[in-house]
């Protein structure tokens, strides 16, 4: 299986910006309330959401949809796969979280008015394959679309997926993502619960970071098939519980500026 | 595409219509509808919804509803394979994949209040969701060595975990997996549905002209899928597989059906074409039929166009409710079961004939002649899965 085209979004920036700069971007600190100190991640720029060709007519889409749109955009538009017919292109994503910043927004909604006067608007994108019906709407791809959500590699099992479909021929091009979003309510809960699940004695604490990373894989290709990373750039991104995925869309772009070099 | 062929080896299933296979089969052919008032949590909104009330259900607990409910179908299908809880299963390359809509949220209003109100919460809420992905909590309790994952694309999540466990058994990736999907009644899917406008305040009849929406329910189904091999070596038979899986994007909306069902129809014919069918080799369509005027519109329409106004079709929601993740895989286990029985019940609700759908679900115990099923699944974001099953005409391996 060959990746033919990477798209990234994380708090570094979008894309191939992200190797290019020398500067890095260190993590915001958030404030989280009757806590001793902030709480740090690496979080995404909101001037990055502000791409109005990409993103101007999903008014309605949360933060997860949006970077998601974004990178899933920017990789399908490097592997120029446009002109391939729309049912054979299909599209996983791996999520831990999930839109989950959206989940307690309706909550909000529920406690500030009432069970009977929440916004539908907002429910609909709770659901966690929303975003996956705003990157088939946008790149009109019509094959097999799958989110899957697990704790334990789910940027791996995607990518598993992804060879099963390619070798049984259910579709020629798998548009694979995964990715996470950070909120405030996750951010008390990375810090009391996650924090202490992924932290290793005498190493320092892990930061929680978010963004998305996509790529498109095909099972003919040129140059090294997809293997996921040994690389690390959690001191880039932040850690995210998709797995390597951004690792892996790092690792991509270093090597494609390489050779463009 | 690759074609292992891929039995069931062991189903259970649990909803409103009964606890068990062979109490839910018993209820619906006696066409018993479990309808009930919301009891679960309190809500000023007064829709009857299809509770579980089982006795392994415990309202405090360490585990989420949706797990609780997924445990209780596990068992029986497990039993009924004759896999027990880690005592085979350890030998066999055993993967579990359980589609959900509700499960994968952290949404406990109780949590998110006290934090709102304090900045802090007890994070019982958050351990519970935590152990809770569905594929990784069963996986942990049988002591299986495969992929575990959740599917998470809304209300067809149930069939398309029963079509990742194929893609995972065709390539030889797993000898056994353990799938199908699970959802409990949430507050959140009660608000949001409501917030839609969909939700009826009567019984749901799907495909009726007078329809009126949705009933909401919880449950979970799930199928013991097996490579013919792997059952062979055990020396379990099994007269039925699952032999073809479709699934298309719409492209098109994110909470509606495509007009003319576009993502439906390749779905289904990406089935039939996997189970090297034509259309007229369906005895029947376990359809989707959640009684929303827009799903049954597109899907009637639909099934009629591809299969002709005389295809049995019956929905079960009018006994479990919509189950949302769960659906497909308890339809999954209610068709695989019709087809073994040679007949179908009846598609409750349904008393009126929609002339702008043009197709009548059956409104009596209905014989059914032959050895393939469809069951169709479509979601919120504008996702479409057909499944068929098939009845072997010879019991064996």
């Amino acid at each position: 299986m060959f990746n033919i085209g990477t798209g990234l979004i994380c708090a570094q920036g979008r894309g191939a910006e992200v190797v290019r700069t020398a500067d890095t971007v260190p993590p915001v600190e958030v404030a989280v309330p009757f806590q001793d100190h902030p709480f740090a991640l690496y979080a995404v720029s909101p001037q990055l959401l502000k791409d109005r060709a990409v993103l101007g007519w999903m008014r309605r889409a949360d933060r997860f949809a949006k970077m998601a749109m974004l990178a899933a955009n920017d990789a399908f538009i490097a592997a120029d796969i446009s002109h391939v017919e729309s049912e054979r292109i299909g599209v996983i994503l791996a999520t831990a979280l999930g839109p989950h910043a959206t989940t307690f927004r309706f909550l909000d909604e529920i406690l500030e008015y009432g069970d009977a006067a929440v916004s539908p608007t907002i429910f609909s994108n709770t659901v966690h394959n929303a975003a996956l019906s705003y990157i088939s709407k946008a790149l009109t791809i019509k094959g097999p679309t799958l989110t899957l959500s697990c704790f334990e590699n789910p940027f791996q099992r995607a990518v598993e997926l992804a060879g099963a479909w390619l070798e049984s021929g259910r579709c020629d091009y798998v548009l694979l993502g995964a990715g996470e979003e950070c909120g405030v309510a996750m951010d008390y809960i990375y810090r009391e619960r996650i924090s202490g699940m992924v932290n290793k004695p005498g190493e320092p604490p892990v930061i929680p970071g978010e963004g998305f990373a996509f790529f498109v894989f095909t099972k003919q290709g040129e140059g090294p098939e997809f293997a996921i990373t040994e690389s690390s750039f959690s001191a880039l991104c932040g850690h995210l519980f998709s797995g390597k995925a951004l690792d892996c869309a790092i690792e991509s772009l270093k090597n494609q500026n390489h050779l463009g070099a | 595409m690759q074609t292992a062929d891929v039995l069931i080896t062991g189903m259970g299933v649990v909803s409103a219509a009964g606890m068990d296979v062979d109490s839910s089969m018993e209820s619906m052919f006696n066409g018993r509808r479990n309808l009930s008032p919301l009891s679960l949590f309190d809500s000023p909104l007064k829709f009857p919804v299809y509770e579980v009330d089982h006795p392994a259900l415990l309202i405090k607990t360490d585990e989420m509803r949706t797990l609780q409910l997924l445990h209780i179908a596990v068992e029986e299908a497990l039993s009924n394979a004759q896999l027990e809880y880690s005592e085979n299963i350890g030998t066999k390359r055993v993967g579990v994949c359980f589609g959900t809509s509700v499960a994968c949220q952290l949404n406990d209003l109780e949590f998110y209040q006290t934090f709102r109100a304090q900045n802090e919460a007890p994070l019982r809420a958050v351990d519970k969701w935590l152990n809770g992905n569905l594929a990784e909590a069963v996986a942990k309790k049988i002591g299986s060595n495969g992929p575990a994952v959740q599917i998470v694309n809304a209300c067809s999540s149930g069939t398309d975990a029963i079509g990742v466990a194929l893609e995972w058994l065709r390539a030889d990736i797993c000898d056994v997996v353990i799938a199908g999907g699970a959802d409990e009644l949430s507050r959140i899917p009660v608000c949001g549905f409501n917030a839609l406008g969909i939700v009826s305040d009567e019984p749901c009849a799907p495909f009726d002209a007078a329809r009126k929406g949705l009933n909401l329910g919880e449950g979970a189904g799930v199928l013991i899928m097996e490579r013919r091999d792997s059952a062979f070596a055990r020396g379990v038979k099994s007269n039925l597989k699952v032999c073809g899986y479709g699934t298309c994007a719409d492209a098109y909306h994110l909470t509606a059906p495509h007009p003319e069902g576009d993502g439906l129809r390749r779905a289904v014919s990406m089935a039939l074409h996997e189970a090297k069918i034509d259309p007229t080799q369906i005895s029947f369509v376990n359809a989707h039929g959640t009684s929303t005027r827009d799903n049954d519109l597109v899907e009637g329409r639909l099934l009629k166009d591809v299969f002709g106004n005389s295809i049995k079709v019956h929905s079960t929601k009018g006994y479990t409710g919509h189950t949302l993740g769960a659906a497909g895989g308890i339809e999954a286990v209610f068709a695989a079961t019709c087809l073994q029985r040679g007949s179908i019940p009846p598609s409750a609700g349904f008393k009126n004939f929609d002339s702008e759908i043009g197709l009548a679900p059956v409104s009596e115990v209905t014989s059914i002649n032959g050895r393939y099923a469809l069951s169709t699944s479509l979601a919120f974001g504008g996702n479409n899965s057909a499944l068929i099953i098939a009845l072997e005409e010879n019991q064996n391996v």
